[in-house]
């Protein structure tokens, strides 16, 4: 007997439409990669744009580079403040990565002189089979500096991996 | 007899599993070294040591006692045909397919995800085709031995009902990740066609959606397909299981599509409204109804599909069974269909009373629009589905049927207990508003009173209709005329009319061991203008 010998014509349907899926998945995927946004550092969107695909690569120092997160303790008398360290960071990124990164989607974009922010929509592939994702938003800050924006916001990679 | 094959087929599944997890683990801790990639343990040396040990007992361990199993199997076929030895591998069968469709799965996300850029680390790919060689060879080795043992001395009573559990367990296990792997797939589609915003990573969920649907297609292509084959088929046509686990998708499949198209028509409605962002979506309404669409759509293909199938093995068996069949299918979605025009008749009068009566106690009225939408969608979904599925005075071959009556009971229990329960509230805020309670001053319990009536009303009706039907169908039963016979004996002398009547004359037939029913569902099939007499 034949492997498929008895599909019976709605079954053959069933894997034309697997098939029709499968390769409109992936071309779509293929066709809107080009058109995300660019890795600007020069614009607040740019740098966040960088910052997570540096993260989803893995290139922890790269996205290390575009924050400007103090490290430094308050002063004696106030509560210490946790702070995440540049190696603390690299094992985070290191560590977190999934192996396959979420839809990130920018929501919107403020900027004054010296500050930005800038929403993000960020979902993660879940169980929950009526959705397949769970989605939550993010908000990154960004401060002006002499060598241009930085993100202020506690830079937590998992977050966008 | 029965206690050593316990023992030996519990041990033998406990060191298997010993076994699997070591020997994944060691591979994946020894990939990871020689790619040079992140390890999933921080100790590799304790990685290698625990695995090790786990792998060094559990094969030996298992390899004696499976070893043992085959020997006793071999030379005794009580022993190859013995239920405890058929659960033992059904349950490594099961245990094994589960554990080798996650880790397909996962290769598939992986490997898909590097095609496609989403990902640029290859190592879990090589971990993941690890996990599915090892799993799949012992997996496939216990299938064939199973095989074996059925070509061998045959598979009847317990251990073609363990085989039953596991093949249509699986079946129904493939088609859902086939089908809600395809409906997320569809709906990513849409999403990336459509989404005119701003996207970092726009295909970053595709390939989950993809792996998810490739694997249950290729698990329950695989399963639906052994069982459709002889002598799996010739054994299952008439199986209980078999026909359950068409039900149980098919009543998914129907409770997603009416989910679905009310979601949509109520995204629709809301936008006519004047709604921006019906139920709270934040995103373009476009994107929104890429859910509902791809839900709609899948799971409503899916409902003829399986409605095909299910007529399919129907036909390949006795009338009686194809009649069966088609009003258990007619009322399951007779009973759906019900059960969300009701839930949107009375959310419809709910919002409509708490309209009125907030506005009759200068209150301010909360937002309607939005909540009208969806129960006027729900009602307007549910309405033409019960309607062109429900059928208040059918013949008799489906007036006494069992499904009909489990659906008239079902919508009876549901309706007095939600009259009950809405009673229960509409008394409980009246004493509130007769004793003066805290909240009783604003006039809150006359808007709890108001939601309850609501419910109250839609559900009495619902359980009015269908109590009348249920006496319609008592007071259409034919009484049966019992006429003792000569002799006082069961056998029952038909009486003179029988005698020339109609085409080739009268037929007297005597039946023992069937109940009214059954002969009332045999005899269903005669032709237009015959006529019967049923006489005890």
């Amino acid at each position: 007997m034949r492997p498929l010998e008895n599909v019976d014509r709605l079954s053959w349907l069933v894997l034309a439409g697997v098939a029709i899926l499968t390769i409109a998945g992936i071309g779509a995927s293929v066709l809107t990669s080009t058109t995300s946004p660019a890795s600007d550092v020069s614009t607040p969107l740019g740098v966040v744009t960088t910052y997570v695909r540096a993260i989803q690569s893995g290139d922890a120092d790269r996205a290390w580079a575009l924050t400007a997160v103090s490290t430094a303790q308050p002063p004696p008398g106030e509560p210490p403040r946790p702070f995440l360290s540049q190696d603390d960071f690299r094992q985070q990124v290191r560590y977190s990565r999934q192996p396959t990164g979420p839809r990130i989607r920018i929501l919107s974009s403020t900027q004054s002189a010296d500050a930005a922010t800038v929403q993000l929509e960020v979902s993660h592939a879940s169980g929950d089979p009526l959705t397949g994702a769970t989605t939550m938003p993010l908000t990154i800050s960004l401060t002006r500096q002499a060598d241009g924006w930085r993100i202020t916001s506690d830079p937590y990679p998992g977050q966008v991996q | 007899m029965i206690q050593r094959r316990l023992y030996i087929y519990i041990v033998a599944a406990a060191s298997l599993g010993m076994l699997l997890i070591g020997s994944i683990n060691l591979g994946t801790t020894a990939l990871n070294q020689i790619l040079n990639t992140v390890p999933p343990y921080s100790n590799v040396p304790d990685a290698y040591a625990g695995f090790g040990a786990v792998t060094l007992v559990g094969l030996p361990v298992w390899g004696i006692h499976w070893w043992i199993a085959q020997r006793l199997a071999g030379r005794n076929p009580d022993e190859r045909a013995s239920a405890i030895r058929r659960l033992y591998l059904y349950v490594v069968l099961a245990a094994t397919a589960i554990a080798l469709a996650i880790y397909l799965r996962r290769l598939i996300e992986d490997a898909v995800g590097f095609v496609l850029g989403v990902s640029s680390d290859g190592a879990p790919i090589t971990r993941s085709l690890w996990a599915v060689l090892v799993i799949g060879a012992f997996w496939l080795y216990h299938f064939r031995t199973a095989a074996a043992d059925r070509s061998a001395v045959g598979e009847t009573g317990t251990s073609a009902t363990l085989r039953r559990w596991y093949a249509y367990g699986l079946v129904f296990l493939g088609l859902a990740f086939l089908l809600f792997g395809a409906r997320n797939l569809l709906q990513q589609i849409w999403v990336l066609l459509v989404d005119r915003g701003q996207v970092i990573t726009p295909g970053g969920l595709v390939p989950t959606a993809l792996a998810t649907m490739l694997t249950g297609l290729l698990i329950f292509g695989f399963h639906s397909q052994w069982t459709s084959r002889r002598p799996i088929i010739d054994d299952d046509q008439h199986s209980t299981l078999r026909a359950v686990q068409r039900f149980l998708a098919l009543t998914g499949c129907v409770a997603l599509t009416l989910f679905g198209a009310s979601q949509l028509l109520y995204y629709a409605l809301a936008r006519v409204l004047g709604i921006e962002h019906p139920g709270g979506v934040s995103t373009d309404i476009f994107v929104a109804i890429a859910s509902p669409v791809a839900t709609l759509i899948v799971f409503g293909l899916a409902w003829l599909w399986i409605r095909r199938q299910l007529a399919v093995d129907a036909g390949e068996t006795e009338a009686a069974r194809q009649a069966g069949v088609r009003h258990l299918y007619t009322h399951l979605v007779a009973f759906l269909a019900l059960a969300t025009l009701a839930i949107g008749a009375a959310g419809l009068l709910w919002t409509l009373s708490d309209q009125v009566l907030n506005r009759f106690l200068s209150h301010t009225p909360g937002e309607w629009r939005d909540r009208t939408s969806l129960f006027v969608t729900l009602a307007v979904v549910g309405a033409p589905m019960w309607l062109t599925h429900w059928r208040p005075s059918p013949d008799a071959s489906e007036r006494y049927t069992l499904s009909r009556r489990l659906y008239l009971y079902a919508t009876l229990l549901g309706s007095v207990l939600a009259v009950l329960i809405s009673g229960a509230v509409f008394v409980y805020r009246l004493l509130a508003l007769v004793l003066g309670t805290s909240d009783a001053g604003g006039g809150a319990p006359v808007v709890d009173m108001g939601r309850a009536t609501s419910v109250i009303l839609v559900a009495a009706a619902i359980g009015l209709y269908h109590w009348r039907a249920l006496r319609s169908d008592a007071a259409a039963r034919p009484i049966v005329t019992v006429i003792p016979s000569p002799s006082g004996g069961g056998r029952g002398s038909f009486p003179s009319p029988l005698a020339g009547e109609g085409k080739g004359g009268g037929y007297s037939i005597t039946i023992r061991g069937a109940t009214e029913q059954e002969i009332r569902k045999a005899l269903a099939d005669l032709p237009d203008g015959a006529s019967y007499t049923i006489q005890r």
